[in-house]
């Protein structure tokens, strides 16, 4: 089909399926007989052996060559692919599974997996290996990598030769070979030659059959066994009940069946004649004489049995009691004794005395001294309780160091095993200082209790054990737990260093004498028994400055996989800048998706915003525990102060969200493009307050304020300004923000804003603002001009939207601007009560005139910041202050005497 | 709001002991939870304001910095004033998490002290380690000398109290800490505690029931 491909022919249809045939090695047509197995493809193309059709054997008499006829199988009717390696016969030799090396075979386990790749399922030969058949036991598998085979007997190899399947069942022996001696001597007859570096397996052992028995058939009945009456057993073996007995006399009768040897054991009348029996003589059982006895006897065979049948292993019973005393193989080298060794003599136990009881009385306990030390020493030791000798010891009382030291083995190398070493060098001053301390004053309390001994000596240990235990008095309760192992190094002071806190802790005032090593000096007890105290002691403050430094695992230690957030709350060094920048607002704030609970939903009355979802909290996922991305979380572009990052992220805040836009957001689509806009009111944002804005059209009076505080950036803010001026977009757009919520409104600020000329809109807006201000205001001059300084400083858009609002709604005229806020007028206009509702409404509105103002309101804060620092600007801004204070009353609705004043 | 860093919320309905729902997303102590309708809001030591919206199925985590030690919504549910250990307030947009206003003056650095917004959204409030309360205006942050409105607010038991401070209000209530301050939700009234003493304030005109004076 490629050679069709290469010429260019067009692709052959494919084969419908009951049109495809299959053909063997020869050509012939393939016929599948049998769903699974192929069957036989039977004959030349299905119908004779050959193209001939059937050849007929030639017809060979058997009446005088019945030796040599053959013996057909079931392979002389197959075909030769029958034979073949694929066939149902194969006669190649092929190692089978149970000689096969374990070493996988790489060409099949790759073929395995692609399988398993492939497969409809994947990864389903992964249940193939879970679910082998077990084809031999372990101990079979065991015994064959030691070498032996099956049909062996287990043990070392012999020299003789195996012993032959010995034919005649009388002198059966179970399961093992005779005395060497008695064996060779049968067999050195036979044996014609043995080479001497021959060794055989010994024989196998047919274990002794002790199963109960539990039919009803008669004893020793077998059944029939399949193997034996197919494979030609010799018949005489199904007879052996019998033989023993009645052997002499079948042999002088002569058995003619026996004589035979026939191959096939079927017989007998109820089975009938096999197809493959060439007998049919013997169709009808035919008695013969040989299964009667001929001879009546005087005495029975010598069985004991009379005439009753039994099996024979009965019979073996009657043998002298010496012959099978030892079942078994006998070891080369020994042979059965031929006298039995005298019987044991087991004598009785003695009778226990009349008043005996069964309580043990232990041994006294002596008191510590100098003179009973020995005998002390003796009694803990034969009590076990010193325990200070591994030897001594059992082995599962040894410790890992104990044990190591009689291996002889080298101690580990790496840190050691106390928690001191997992502090920090910082911690470890601190607590050594601690220690110092504590063990300074210990001395100095010593010493001058020691002052009347001498200062080599080592108090004695009475002294000191009452001394320290009056300073340990209230630490002991908690002190020397076993997390504290103030001695690891050395085991066995550790050990008495332990025993000493427990008995301490229980009050004993003796206690330290009884744990110390009585092998020790005078003085060494003295050293250890101050230091058992000041590791006390210490243990104390260590225990509780170290329990703070640590805490509970957040995951388990042997899980490698653990639940994380699906979203993690972003890296903090950025948000830290934002603050730091004042740039609250996206930067600094991170939206994840969050599940509650059902039932919190509804005992909140809320519906639940993913009634799907079976999850609660924040989605998670399961992560590798020590997975790289635990830690790491996904930045977001990183906040740097690039003027165009902010711009952008304030642009795409205030496209998403239009209804919401704040002020800064309005003002930056204004200037998208406009970097150095947007630096500026970055700065302005982070309160950078050296810069004084300077309107550009000087207002009418009292600027100088503003002048004389000119900076050198004025000049910039002036070219600023006008940029923006130029490429404002048009009012529709601050239309389509500030006035669409109430029609009757827009229709007025629409008139109003369409009159106004672009260009002039914010010295207008700021002559207007003014002019509105000026009747309510007693520092009106002031407040006109700092609310021209906000509106000339380049956010031009608010003072319109302001204006148009004061025009239209209730809020500008009757209010010092810094309180302008919708909601302060609402308190403030009982007229226009009625409005709330509709106001209610406008939240959102409100909300972002707020905003505004607020904004507006900082940078008069960044005036009056500057105002303070000048002194005659005090005493107006007081002025404003109580106006403030004023409106806030009134807005309250308190005093009516703050209402006359105003 | 646990100092083991999560918020659980019990149901009181089925006296269940165990919480329903386990909002552990804190890095650190809750100082601060607040309800409203639908929103859980919290302050956690991490320097988080969370606000746990069920409505809307959002968490929005803001990140002030600083420890917060107290956390509460304005009465019109549109902002979040948080108060941290900077010795700062600030008034958050409550759905952008922009910043509205901040509030400086008091001492705030060690304790977890209260924020309060007062009944109508005006003024700001919060209590201080110098013994005394401050108020700022909620709109207007500026810094000098005022005559206060809220200066005729006078506590019941002591009389006339001059406002001082560079903010709208500073009411000295007491030597020590201020250790938790509480307004009222609908009257300007406002509850104070400090050093083994509640003391609540009222305006000037306020008469007590029963009080002729």
């Amino acid at each position: 089909s490629l050679s069709d491909l290469i010429v260019g022919e067009r692709i052959k249809k494919p084969v419908p399926l009951q049109e495809q045939t299959v053909k063997d090695a020869k050509g012939r047509y393939q016929r599948f007989h049998g769903a699974f197995t192929g069957g036989f493809s039977a004959g030349y193309f299905n119908t004779v052996g050959t193209k001939e059709g059937w050849t007929p054997s030639a017809f060979v008499s058997s009446r005088q060559k019945r030796a040599d006829r053959t013996i057909l199988g079931p392979e002389d009717f197959m075909d030769e692919e029958d034979l073949s390696e694929f066939g149902i016969a194969p006669k190649d030799i092929t190692t089978t599974d149970d000689f096969a090396s374990k070493a996988k075979d790489r060409i099949k386990e790759k073929a395995r997996q692609i399988a398993g790749v492939v497969a409809p399922i994947p990864g389903t030969t992964a249940f193939d290996d879970l679910i082998g058949p077990s084809k031999i036991t372990i101990g079979v598998e065991l015994l064959r990598k030691m070498g032996w085979k099956e049909g062996q007997g287990i043990g070392p190899r012999v020299k003789r030769k195996p012993c032959r399947q010995k034919p005649d069942p009388a002198v059966k022996i179970y399961g093992c070979a005779l005395p060497p001696g008695l064996a060779e001597g049968s067999e050195d007859e036979e044996d014609e030659y043995q080479p001497e570096n021959v060794t055989f397996a010994p024989k196998d052992v047919m274990p002794v059959d002790l199963t109960p028995k539990e039919n009803v058939h008669g004893l020793g009945y077998k059944g029939l066994d399949p193997s034996q009456a197919l494979f030609g057993v010799s018949a005489r073996e199904h007879l052996n009940l019998f033989s023993g007995g009645s052997e002499e006399t079948s042999n002088l009768i002569g058995d003619l069946r026996h004589s035979k040897g026939r191959k096939l054991g079927i017989t007998g009348q109820a089975f009938g004649v096999g197809a493959l029996e060439e007998e049919d003589d013997d169709i009808y059982a035919t008695d013969t004489l040989s299964k009667y006895d001929t001879v009546l006897k005087d005495e029975e065979p010598g069985d004991g049995l009379y005439g009753w049948t039994a099996p024979k292993q009965y019979k073996s019973k009657k043998r002298p009691e010496r012959e099978f005393k030892y079942i078994g193989k006998i070891l080369a080298g020994f042979s059965l004794a031929s006298k039995s060794s005298a019987p044991i003599k087991i004598y009785p136990p003695p009778s226990l005395p009349r008043n005996y009881r069964p309580v043990h009385h232990f041994r006294p306990v002596i008191a510590a001294g100098n003179e009973n030390r020995h005998l002390q020493k003796a009694l803990e030791e034969s009590a076990g309780r010193l325990g200070s000798d591994p030897a001594q010891q059992g082995r599962h009382a040894l410790n890992a160091a104990q044990r190591r030291e009689q291996l002889g083995e080298a101690e580990l190398k790496g840190p050691a095993p106390s928690i001191l070493e997992y502090l920090s060098e910082k911690d470890r001053e601190r607590l050594k200082e601690v220690k110092q301390a504590s063990e300074q004053k210990m001395k100095a309390q010593i010493v001058s209790q020691q002052s009347p001994n001498s200062r080599l000596q080592p108090p004695s240990l009475e002294d000191a054990a009452h001394k320290w235990r009056v300073q340990l008095e209230g630490q002991l309760a908690n002190a020397g737990s076993s997390d504290f192992k103030p001695f690891a190094k050395n085991p066995e002071k550790q050990k008495r260093y332990e025993n000493f806190v427990k008995s301490l802790k229980q009050g004993e005032k003796d206690a330290l004498e009884r744990f110390l090593d009585p092998s020790m000096t005078e003085w060494e007890r003295g050293r250890e028994q101050e230091e058992f105290f000041r590791a006390a002691i210490f243990y104390r403050s260590s225990n509780s400055t170290l329990s703070s430094r640590f805490t509970r695992a957040k995951y388990e230690d042997d899980v490698d996989k653990v639940e994380v957030p699906r979203d993690q709350e972003n890296d903090i060094d950025d948000k830290e800048t934002a603050v730091k920048m004042k740039m609250f607002g996206k930067l600094t704030r991170d939206n994840f998706e969050w599940h509650p609970d059902k039932l919190l939903c509804r005992r909140f009355n809320v519906r639940d915003p993913y009634p799907d979802s079976s999850i609660v909290g924040l989605p998670k996922v399961k992560r590798d525990k020590y997975s790289v991305f635990n830690f790491l979380t996904v930045s977001e572009p990183t906040t740097s102060v690039t003027e165009a990052k902010n711009e952008k992220i304030q642009e795409s805040s205030s496209l998403n969200k239009p209804k919401k836009s704040s002020r800064w957001d309005v003002s930056d689509k204004e200037k998208e493009k406009k970097d150095s806009i947007s630096e500026f009111i970055s700065l302005a944002r982070s309160k950078a307050d050296v810069q004084q804005q300077q309107p550009p059209v000087p207002a009418t009076e009292e600027c100088g304020t503003g002048r004389t505080e000119t900076l050198p950036t004025e000049v910039t803010d002036e070219e600023k300004n006008q940029e923006e001026e130029s490429g404002r977009p048009p009012m529709d757009l601050f239309k389509a923000i500030f006035v669409s919520s109430s029609d009757e409104k827009s229709s007025s600020s629409e008139e109003e804003s369409d009159e106004e000329q672009q260009p002039t809109t914010s010295d207008r807006a700021s002559e207007t603002t003014k002019e509105v201000d000026l009747p309510h205001s007693s520092s009106s001059n002031l407040q006109g001009k700092s609310v021209r300084a906000t509106t000339d400083s380049g956010l031009s858009s608010l003072p319109t939207s302001k204006q148009e609002l004061d025009a239209t709604e209730e809020f500008g005229p009757k209010l010092p601007p810094a309180f302008s806020s919708g909601r302060f007028c609402k308190h403030l206009d009982r007229k226009e009560k009625h409005r709330k509702i509709r106001e209610r409404h406008k939240t959102k509105k409100e909300r972002k005139r707020k905003k505004e103002k607020k904004k507006k309101h900082k940078k008069q804060k960044n005036k009056g910041k500057h105002k303070n620092k000048k002194s005659e600007k005090d005493s107006s801004s007081d002025t404003t202050d109580s106006s403030d204070s004023l409106s806030d009353m009134d807005t309250t609705g308190l005093s009516p005497k703050e209402l006359l004043r105003r | 709001g646990s100092i083991d860093s999560t918020v659980r919320c019990w149901d009181c309905r089925s006296r269940r002991p165990d919480p329903i729902q386990v909002l552990d997303e804190a890095k650190d102590g809750i100082s601060s939870v607040k309800l409203s309708a639908h929103e859980i809001l919290t302050g956690s030591v991490d320097g988080r304001v969370r606000r746990y919206d069920l409505r809307t199925g959002q968490l929005c985590s803001d990140y002030i910095g600083s420890p917060i030690t107290s956390v509460c919504f304005s009465k019109d549910g549109q902002c979040v004033l948080a108060a941290s250990l900077d010795s700062t307030l600030r008034l958050l947009d409550k759905d952008t998490g922009e910043l509205l206003g901040e509030y400086t003056g008091h001492r705030s650095t060690t304790y977890r002290l209260d924020c309060v917004l007062n009944e109508q959204d005006t003024h700001v409030g919060c209590a201080s380690e110098d013994g005394h309360v401050y108020f700022w205006d909620l709109v207007e942050v500026r810094e000098g000398p005022r005559g206060g409105v809220l200066g005729t607010l006078r506590p019941s038991l002591t009389p006339g109290v001059s406002p001082q401070g560079s903010l709208a209000l500073s009411l000295p209530v007491g030597q020590g800490v201020v250790q938790s301050l509480a307004f009222h939700p609908r009257l300007p009234c406002l509850l104070v505690a400090t050093q083994g003493q509640v003391t609540l304030w009222r305006e000037d005109t306020f008469q007590p029931e029963g009080d002729p004076g």
